[in-house]
């Protein structure tokens, strides 16, 4: 894939290839960012499932859906 | 006898004057117009490129000494759904290494969320970009040329989701350009930055 670098001042415009360094620098944003939608991913999942627990122990609790939700709005208590 | 504007002073042929007496007239007036527009407050258009499938567009020397602020449009298309950051840049090379701070706000029609990262390797501008939905964003750049200080960005972006947020480069190099990226595949679209005069 190319990249587009321009001068401002000057107008000059090139496509080319990456750099050695920009090609490993483009490698190390990849793998970074990949890193990151997996911790964003595993938050999810996470808070998904403490969410889950955290109505499973209400209801336990004697608590119905409806006071759930408005004792807890972002619980979205409907999921019994 | 020409006359002149109350406020440039501009010179003007009166009703009585015959143009063909003063025929330095016309570029006179050309020339005092070419020199006080610079001075006028307001945008300044320093740059507008247009990009198809490239994946990098880096603009060197379009920040200086000339403006202390910036504004930049950007609209567009992606490749594939993912990020779309920044770097900011000197001398032809971008600035790496984990220098950048950024907070932002994530809406839709349901829902809203707060991304964040301290000491991130670039400025995330908007956390996804759906390849279904154009870009549309502003970028305002602080003080990216201003020697010993850190350069502030505030943007706002509309793709498949609202993001509006803040991002820092808490390096304090003299910045005289930026590179905006996706994080995966490539990005079409148009990019223009107007130096801020008087702001």
């Amino acid at each position: 894939m190319m990249i587009l670098e321009k001068w401002s001042d000057t107008g000059e415009r090139v496509e080319r290839d990456r750099t050695p360094d920009e090609q490993v620098q483009y490698e190390a944003d990849v793998a970074a960012a990949e890193a990151a939608a997996s911790e964003a991913a595993a938050k999810a999942a996470a808070d998904a499932a403490a969410t889950i627990a955290a109505i499973a122990h209400a209801k336990s609790l004697g608590f119905t859906d409806a006071m759930i939700a408005v004792m807890y709005p972002n619980l979205g208590g409907n999921n019994g | 006898m020409p006359g002149t504007t109350p406020i440039y002073g501009f010179p003007y042929p009166e009703p009585s004057d015959l143009v063909a007496n003063y025929p330095a007239l016309g570029q006179e007036l050309a020339e005092d117009i070419e020199a006080v527009l610079p001075t006028l407050g307001g945008l300044t258009l320093i740059d507008d490129e247009s990009f198809s499938a490239v994946a990098s567009i880096s603009l060197n020397n379009v920040f200086s000494a000339t403006y202390q602020n910036y504004f930049i449009t950007m609209t567009g298309t992606a490749s594939a759904n993912t990020d779309l950051v920044c770097r900011m840049r000197a001398s032809g090379s971008d600035q790496s290494g984990s220098v950048y701070d950024r907070g932002t706000f994530a809406c839709s029609t349901t829902t809203l969320a707060f991304y964040s990262g301290a000491s991130s390797s670039t400025v995330g501008i908007q956390s996804a970009i759906y390849s279904a939905n154009r870009i549309n964003a502003v970028i305002n750049v602080f003080d990216p040329f201003t020697a010993s200080t850190q350069t502030n960005l505030l943007f706002t972006m509309n793709s498949q989701s609202y993001f509006t947020g803040f991002g820092r480069c808490t390096s304090t190099t003299q910045f005289d350009g930026i590179t905006f990226f996706p994080n995966t595949g490539t990005i079409t679209g148009r990019l223009r930055v107007y130096g801020l005069k008087g702001v």
